[in-house]
């Protein structure tokens, strides 16, 4: 299962009730509710145990969260980073 | 004051051939005006023979039918208080309002009687008047006169009717507490006929209108069916019990009795619609219609409207029970175009109006929101034995506090913006649950939306519960989200939905928040999802 799926089903899981209909990679997660600011730490720890990646403090942001998309380029460039890959 | 400006509610006695000879109730159990008075008169004469006293309650639980009207009538010319009861109470519920009212007589039927017998009846209670067949004689202890002998048993006396004041109590109208027992709101005389002379100042009716009952007795729009259509000689049609959610039966009885005035919530109003029950045809003899009680949402008000014949004013009232109607507004062409609610309007005769924020102070900045506080003839005296609430401190200062937040317009009407008790924080924000069904309702398919704040702190989740029109596709949780973040801040923005197949309606029509989430049915194709 790819990153963005795999992400995409946990935040449909996690907050939206299941229901990932017109989730799509580029949906705006902060503007549509979808995840509150509080809520971003609970996917934060869900990506550092499913990814194996440190997603420090200071990559937090609306920017790195805005969309799934958004997301797994934050997963991918964290992967690098610590030397692996997003498979 | 002149008869058209009454000070009390009376039974106008006109002996004219043309008054006595028109019908008072039409439908099930028609009766003309002389019918119905002689009826009243002999109700009235017995209840006095009894030594009833102002003030004395008198209670009715039977279905809706034109007696249930006389035992009403009847108990105002005899100085006494109706307390009305829905039919389709639990008889748990009734016994509490019982306890509670102490009525001395029971005007009731034989199904409710039996119902009430298992466990007898409250002390208060010196004579029972029943119809129907298989009465008992007496019910613990209590004598159960039948009503057709009771009746004859009088006719023809003439009565001397108690003098009356306008702060003589009138009735005693049960709502839900919000601790869960039922409330008695009472009302006096005064009130009443502050009311019903201003609708027949605004309204042109009188002899030839047939004015729809649809609303329980016990909810206060039945004030405005009953005394503003007797007091002006026009008719009554009673809708029973069992037709008021039948749209076919409803459609068809305001042609068949050439309806002229109908107020309802909007909620039955939209029902009638949007099923295409309600046609042009069926319509063709209204000439008011009125609604109260819930926010109306303007493309269902808009297709209401196409239904009627041009011109046919349509009116939204306003008011909690504690003021029945305090403010009023005849809808403009314009309204129709609006993307937010009708305005609730300016105040009736009688009632006087502020607007009051947070911190107590006057508003009066359109759009500067507050909760409306009600002053004036339309105030009721307060809560029947509950004098040491705060509500019922402030009813002793002639104000009462409504809960429901307000703003002016800029031509100085209010608009209703919510509840101020369904106003929660999130994350420090202020939200009014209100605004984002009215949000939610701004798209076209949905009919109906609720919303309630689920969890608490951090877990706390808006849930939007909905409901579409018939033949729409079903609107996955993105596309609501979607919607409403297209009028909502993003924090109003609902977490989750669920699609009901209808909303779960309490006995007065409106949304049942309570219901929400527990036993309303939901949608067989409701959110689907790729869950894992």
């Amino acid at each position: 299962m790819t990153p963005r799926k795999l992400i995409t089903d946990y935040i449909a899981d996690v907050w939206m009730d299941g229901d990932a209909e017109g989730l799509e990679p580029e949906t705006p997660i902060a503007e549509l509710n979808i995840i509150d600011s509080a809520g971003i730490f609970d996917l934060v720890h869900y990506l550092q145990g499913e990814f194996r990646v440190t997603v420090p403090l200071q990559e937090v942001t609306p920017r790195n969260f805005r969309s799934v998309d958004a997301i797994c380029a934050l997963v991918e460039r964290l992967r690098q980073d610590e030397g692996g890959s997003a498979a | 004051m002149s008869a058209d400006t009454p000070s009390v509610i009376r039974l106008p006695r006109d002996p004219s051939p043309a008054r006595t000879a028109s019908p008072a109730f039409v439908g099930q159990g028609p009766l003309t005006y002389e019918e119905f008075t002689a009826r009243v008169d002999s109700l009235t004469a017995r209840l006095l023979d009894l030594g009833v006293r102002g003030g004395d309650r008198i209670a009715i639980w039977m279905d809706k039918q034109p007696r249930y009207a006389e035992a009403v009538v009847a108990a105002l010319e005899s100085g006494c208080a109706y307390v009305p009861l829905d039919g389709g109470q639990p008889v748990s519920r009734v016994r509490t309002i019982l306890a509670d009212a102490e009525p001395v007589v029971l005007f009731t039927d034989a199904h409710h009687l039996a119902a009430l017998a298992g466990q007898g009846l409250p002390r208060s209670v010196t004579a029972v008047v029943a119809v129907g067949d298989g009465l008992p004689d007496r019910l613990a202890g209590v004598p159960v006169g039948r009503w057709e002998a009771w009746e004859r048993a009088a006719a023809g006396r003439v009565v001397l009717l108690p003098s009356l004041t306008p702060d003589d109590l009138a009735a005693i109208l049960y709502t839900s507490g919000s601790t869960g027992t039922p409330k008695g709101v009472r009302i006096s005389h005064g009130n009443l006929a502050n009311f019903v002379s201003w609708a027949r100042t605004e309204l042109d009716v009188g002899p030839g209108d047939v004015f729809a009952n649809h609303a329980s007795f016990n909810f206060d729009l039945s004030t405005f069916d009953l005394f503003t259509a007797l007091l002006s000689g026009a008719a009554v049609w009673i809708v029973e019990d069992a037709r008021t959610r039948d749209v076919t039966a409803l459609a068809e009885g305001i042609r068949a009795h050439g309806v002229t005035v109908w107020y309802s919530v909007p909620s039955i109003l939209h029902l009638l619609t949007a099923s295409g029950a309600l046609t042009p045809e069926h319509a063709r003899s209204l000439r008011y219609v009125l609604f109260a009680g819930e926010v109306f949402p303007v493309p269902q008000l808009r297709a209401l409207h196409a239904l009627l014949p041009p011109g046919t004013p349509l009116y939204n009232l306003y008011g909690p029970t504690e003021t029945n109607v305090c403010t009023y507004h005849r809808v403009r062409p314009e309204d129709l175009l609006r993307t937010t609610p009708v305005p609730i309007g300016l105040p009736i005769t009688g009632a006087k109006l502020s607007v009051v924020d947070d911190s107590g102070r006057v508003v009066d900045r359109p759009g500067a929101i507050g909760e409306l506080h009600v002053e004036g003839a339309c105030v009721t005296p307060g809560y029947w034995r509950r004098s040491g609430e705060p509500a019922s401190a402030a009813h002793c200062r002639g104000v009462h506090p409504t809960g429901d937040l307000v703003s002016y317009e800029d031509d100085g009407r209010l608009v209703y913006r919510g509840r101020k008790d369904r106003m929660v924080k999130l994350s420090g924000y202020r939200v009014e649950l209100g605004e984002i069904e009215a949000a939610a309702l701004r798209h076209p398919d949905i009919t109906e939306a609720a919303v309630l704040l689920e969890g608490s702190g951090p877990q706390a989740r808006l849930r939007l519960y909905y409901t579409l029109r018939e033949g729409a596709e079903a609107l996955g949780l993105v596309r609501l989200k979607q919607h409403c973040a297209a009028h909502l801040p993003s924090y109003m923005v609902p977490q989750a939905a669920v699609r009901l197949d209808r909303m779960p309606r309490n006995g007065n029509g409106k949304t049942d928040y309570r219901r929400l989430g527990l036993d309303a049915p939901r949608h067989p194709a409701a959110p689907v999802g790729t869950a894992r």
